[in-house]
Formats: structure tokens, C-alpha cells, sequence
């Protein structure tokens, strides 16, 4: 199945059908879809449960959830269809829920019981976001142990960042190991990605000069090492955690001089819009295998998310000190109002 | 290629497959050889990091702008930040112009360099407008002009990116924004059967394939919103419903048509959604409205999941 995924066939092709043994995944996009009716259903039923005022009604509505879920994924064969897994993770997190829900302040049980949940739901449905939520969570349940409170609280989450760079970083050298299923590396590859992010922002905050030349450093040292892992192994998934990082690297840097913040946006805007022409242009012959070019069709979805990113820079706001108009216009004039 | 070694370490590799695919007739040459190339890490490209990279890097440039201009900046003086932005916006220009006429395909760096002119243009035209008052109460037209002219660089320079923020202009024309509010309705259908005009005389305009797919998305998705907005108000829901039904039809034919999946899951997606905020608006007992939003909600994924079988069918 990742074979017919990675190299767009189709899973009716005899030679793929022979080898899939009556499992069948739908197109990402449509698993995007499934899965928010699969996270919609499962809320529907989770207040169904609730409003018949059935005794322990999120136990009932998980074990309802966790029941339908693997109804699809062994009656019908369902693999990332997107349905089941939203359905798996509700119906844990409902089990969860109703576990904690006596003592809910007591916050500490809750996250490990949450990140287990999860952990749980990723392995099942071999999903990577699951995984990844599982880690975030686990680094809450850390913070929280040492005596944080969860809301309100400035101290800073060291052990936390600490917890989520360390995973980070595992994750990226556990990427080294060659595992039979695709689904693993998706797994490792979110992991390196967010959870270095993870760590840097529960310590974005804080303003102490030590701990922002940690985030800065630790930044700096994962963007390093997945930069050159990401070279070496050819893969896409380090060096995007490369880019998050030196992000995080050159926020820490931002009072590196006095300049006014607009200054800053334009200077480090262009020294990378710069740096990325100069690297498109070199690469365009290829360097020892590695291109600028697109390679193949490449992702209608992708394509789309440029689209609409490209219209969220779009000035929407009204000429500043203009008068208002009301929202419908005249003769004409459209909708466009003072709000803009 | 057998012979070849693995250039990468760790990450599984489909390459074996590939060669059993090409063995077995289901993938041609080159294409096998592609594929396995790619997976063997003998080319590797990193198109999709540079596209992410230079979007940051415009919206970073975009940001800062939009701060600079928000703070009129005196002591340059309106007339003399007017001149500098519209002489940065004619580089960027410049530099897709100069590849346009020497017969060369732009590059991702060159598309994104031209986004940011196109973006610079906007921001000069809109402070501009803040200084000098030119259109006074009708300030709105603005939006327009700017519609327009980024129309007119999209297809001189056949940039979908550029053609996005014409839209997004004329969207704000209309008033279409972010969240739902009472007149969304009305004007989002109006837009979004204006795309489809549009869209319509695409061929004449001699538009590429990129810019009708831009249309259709934009359409079907604003469109969408519209038949929400009005299914949600008290009055206007039996327009919202018939909206929704003429919408989601044509997103399923034109699914099965083409085989594009996006398509299929608009239609089943934002029916089912809606229809199941509608029940919970009109059905006056919650555990009712609930059943029923469940029912419509399993109801959509199994058309849904119907419809992925059929438009796959279609595919191959």
C-alpha cells in the first residue's frame, strides 16, 4: 500500500491487489475528510451517551467509539482511511476521560493517562500525529509533576523542553535504523520535527538570559545535526525540522541588535528570500543527486496549500483613516466595509 | 540499476518494488527507473523545503512592510516610500518579465519573487490610497484596481500565485471574510459564481490549466461558506439548502468527471457538516438533534467513502 501511495498506482491494479490483501486506504485528502467526520461523529456520540444520562456515559461512549473502530479496521479492512483513527483516539481519550474525571485537578494523572491513550491509538492505527500528540502530552504530564500548576503559572518548564528536544533528537537519530514499515519513519519524522518546536516554545517566554541562550543553543545544534542527517540520507523530514529550528534560532536572536522589529522582519525576510534564490539557482543542475527541480507531477494538495497561502499575505484592511462604508456597498461598490 | 548501491541510510525503501513493478509491466521504464531513482537517494529533490522557505521569507518581508506603512513613516515622506516600494515591486517584476520574454519556465525562487512584487504593489496601492484620498468615500474601488491589475500580471506572466491574490482582492471587493456574518451569503454566492464566469471565459483569456483549478477550488470553497452562512440564518435557509444541494451536486459530478478526489469531499464534507448544524439549529430537543446529526454525519462518510471508490474507478 505504500508502494501504490509513494508511486501513485492504483490499489486495483492486479499487481498491487495481490499483495494488499483486501486492505484498502482511500487519497489523503479524503482521509483528511474522514477523518473530521470520524472526530465529528465521535463527539455526537460522546454528547448522545451524555444527554441519555447513562451511568459512566464516556466509558460507554468510548467503548462505543473503540468498538466501531475496530469494526472498520478488521470487518472492513480500513487502513488510514482517517475515520477509524479519529474513532480510536476519541474512544481512548473518552476511556480516559471518564477515568480522571472524579479528580480532574489532579492534573499529572490526567496527561499520563492522556499520553498513554494516545500512545496507544498511534500504535493501532500506526498513525504519526497520535505519536507526536502522545510526546507533547507526556511533556505536560512532566511540567506538571514538578509542581506547575496548569494554568497561570511563569515558571519555566525546563524539565519539559529538556524531554522534548531529548525526543527530538532520538527520534532523529533513530531515523538512522531501517524499519520494515513506512508508517514507522512517518512516525520518527513528525517526532523530529515537532517536538524540538515543543521545547522551544515552553520555554519561548521566559526572558532569563541563561534560558534563552539554551533554546537558542539546543536549536541551533538540532538544526545542525538534521541538516546533515537530512543530506545524507536523502530524506525531507530533517531538513524541514532543520528550517522550524533555525526559526526558533532566529527568534532567540531577535535582540541581537536595536533595530525596530519591522526592520528586523524585512532584514531577516530578505536574507533568507536571498539565501533560497541562491540555493535554487545552484541546485537547478543537480549536486551530487540532490536538485531544486520538481521532480514528477508533485501534490495537488500541496499546490492548493500555496494557493491559499499566498492569499492569507493578501493586504485585506481598509485604507486607515478611511470612511466607513457599510458592509453590501452601493451601485456596485461591494461588500468590502470599515472592518478591512 | 541493480547494481547500483543504496546512497541512503536508514528510511525503507521502496526500491525493490519498483523494479518488481516494471518486471511485472505494471510501470514503463522510465518511470520505474524514476522511482527508483528517488528511492535509491540518487536524485533528490528539494523543491518542497525551497517553496516553504521562500514563503516565509515573503510573508517575513510582507509583515515587516505592513508595519513600516502602518507607521507612515514622516520622515521618509508618503511620495517618497510610494516611489521606493513601486521601484522594488518593478524588480520583482522585472526579473519575471526578463524570464517571459528569454523563453525560460520560472523557477520556484522566480515564482515566489514575483508574489512578493505582487504583494509589494498591494500594499503601495493601499497606502497610497490612505495618503492621497484619490477615490475618497468609494475607497473600495481600490480593492477592484487591484483585483484587476493582478489579473492582468497573472496571465501576462502565467502565475497562478499572483492569480490567488487577484481573487483574494476581489474577495475582499465583496466583503468576504474569514468568519460567518449575515451578508456572507449573498455575497459569497455572487463571487462564486463570478469565478465560474471567469473560469468559463478562461480559455479565451488563454488561461492554463493551473488557473482553472484555482477557479474551481476558490469557487467551490467560497460557495460553500455562502450556502453555510445562509443555512444558518433564520429566514434564508431554504436559499442555503438549495445552494448547498446545486453546489454539492456539481462538486460530485465534477468529481466523477474528472476523477479528482478534492472534489468529492467538498461536496460530501461541507453537506454534511452543514446539514448537521442546521438540525441542531432547528430540531428544538438536543438528544434529537444529536441522533440525527450522527446519522447525517455516517451518512456523509459512507457517500463519501462510495464516491472515493467511484472517482479512483474513474482515475484508472
Amino acid at each position: 500500500m505504500a508502494a501504490a501511495s509513494r508511486l501513485h498506482l492504483k490499489l486495483t491494479q492486479q499487481w498491487i491487489a495481490d499483495r494488499i490483501g483486501g486492505w484498502t486506504a482511500p487519497s489523503s485528502i479524503a482521509r483528511y475528510a474522514f477523518f473530521v467526520l470520524g472526530a465529528v461523529a465521535a463527539g455526537l456520540i460522546a454528547a448522545i451517551f451524555e444527554l441519555l444520562r447513562v451511568p459512566g456515559a464516556l466509558f460507554a461512549a468510548g467503548v462505543v467509539m473503540l468498538a466501531a473502530a475496530e469494526w472498520l479496521i478488521l470487518g472492513k479492512h480500513l487502513f488510514h482511511a482517517g475515520i477509524e483513527e479519529a474513532l480510536w483516539a476519541a474512544g481512548s481519550l473518552a476511556l480516559v476521560l471518564q477515568l480522571v474525571e472524579p479528580n480532574i485537578e489532579s492534573g499529572v494523572s490526567a496527561a499520563v493517562l492522556a499520553a498513554i491513550a494516545l500512545t496507544l491509538a498511534g500504535i493501532r492505527s500506526l498513525n504519526p500525529l497520535f505519536i507526536t500528540l502522545a510526546a507533547m502530552v507526556a511533556s505536560l504530564a512532566i511540567d506538571l509533576a514538578g509542581g506547575t500548576r496548569l494554568f497561570g503559572d511563569a515558571r519555566p518548564a525546563i524539565a519539559a523542553a529538556v524531554f522534548c528536544y531529548l525526543t527530538g533528537m532520538i527520534a532523529l537519530i533513530a531515523g538512522r535504523a531501517t524499519f520494515r514499515r513506512p508508517s514507522y519513519d512517518q512516525m520518527l519524522n513528525w517526532l523530529m520535527v515537532i517536538m524540538p518546536l515543543c521545547g522551544f516554545l515552553w520555554l519561548a517566554t521566559q526572558q532569563a538570559l541563561p534560558i534563552r541562550l539554551f533554546t537558542g543553543f539546543a536549536s541551533a545544534v538540532f538544526a545542525s545535526a538534521a541538516l546533515i542527517m537530512g543530506l545524507r540520507r536523502r530524506a525531507h523530514a530533517p531538513l524541514i525540522a532543520c528550517i522550524v529550528s533555525l526559526l526558533c534560532v532566529a527568534y532567540q536572536l531577535r535582540d541581537l541588535t536595536a533595530l525596530p522589529l519591522k526592520v528586523k522582519l524585512m532584514a531577516w525576510g530578505s536574507i533568507a528570500l536571498l539565501l533560497s534564490l541562491g540555493l535554487d539557482r545552484y541546485l537547478r543542475t543537480a549536486r551530487r543527486g540532490i536538485t531544486s527541480r520538481q521532480i514528477g507531477k508533485g501534490s495537488r494538495a500541496l499546490d492548493l496549500l500555496q494557493w491559499v497561502s499566498a492569499t492569507t499575505l493578501a493586504p485585506k484592511a481598509a485604507p486607515v483613516d478611511a470612511p466607513f462604508k457599510g458592509g453590501g456597498g452601493r451601485g456596485g461598490g461591494g461588500g468590502a466595509d470599515g472592518s478591512f | 540499476m541493480e547494481g547500483q548501491a543504496r546512497i541512503l541510510e536508514g528510511m525503507h525503501s521502496l526500491e525493490p518494488e519498483c523494479l518488481e513493478l516494471r518486471a511485472a509491466g505494471v510501470m514503463d521504464e522510465s518511470a520505474a527507473s524514476q522511482a527508483a531513482a528517488l528511492e535509491r537517494g540518487a536524485v533528490f529533490s528539494v523543491f518542497e523545503e525551497l517553496r516553504f522557505v521562500l514563503y516565509a521569507a515573503v510573508a517575513s518581508i510582507t509583515a515587516g512592510l505592513g508595519l513600516l506603512l502602518k507607521e507612515n513613516l514622516n520622515r521618509i515622506g508618503p511620495l517618497a516610500l510610494i516611489a521606493a516600494l513601486a521601484l522594488a515591486a518593478a524588480g520583482c517584476y522585472a526579473t519575471a518579465l526578463r524570464t517571459r520574454m528569454l523563453g525560460r519556465t520560472r523557477t520556484v525562487g522566480g515564482d515566489y519573487l514575483l508574489l512578493l512584487g505582487a504583494l509589494i504593489v498591494s500594499a503601495d496601492l493601499g497606502f497610497a490610497e490612505t495618503q492621497f484620498h484619490w477615490l475618497g468615500s468609494e475607497w473600495q474601488w481600490y480593492l477592484i484596481i487591484l483585483a484587476a491589475f493582478h489579473a492582468i500580471g497573472a496571465y501576462a506572466l502565467d502565475s497562478p500565485l499572483v492569480l490567488s491574490l487577484a481573487l483574494a482582492s476581489l474577495a475582499a471587493w465583496f466583503g468576504i471574510e474569514g468568519r460567518i456574518s449575515t451578508n456572507l451569503g449573498a455575497h459569497a454566492v455572487i463571487y462564486a459564481a463570478t469565478l465560474l464566469v471567469w473560469r468559463a471565459a478562461n480559455k479565451q483569456l488563454s488561461g492554463s490549466a493551473q488557473f482553472g483549478a484555482v477557479f474551481e477550488n476558490f469557487a467551490a470553497n467560497v460557495g460553500f461558506w455562502g450556502a453555510l452562512a445562509w443555512c444558518l440564518t433564520p429566514g434564508m435557509r431554504l436559499y442555503g439548502i438549495a445552494t448547498l444541494s446545486v453546489l454539492a451536486a456539481a462538486c460530485i459530478v465534477k468529481a466523477l468527471r474528472s476523477g479528482e478526489a478534492i472534489f468529492a469531499v467538498y461536496g460530501v464534507t461541507y453537506s454534511a457538516l452543514t446539514l448537521s448544524c442546521l438540525e441542531a439549529q432547528i430540531i428544538k430537543d438536543s438528544l434529537s438533534a444529536a441522533v440525527f446529526a450522527l446519522m447525517t454525519v455516517v451518512g456523509g462518510a459512507l457517500l463519501l467513502w462510495n464516491l472515493s471508490r467511484r472517482v479512483k474507478a474513474a482515475q484508472a
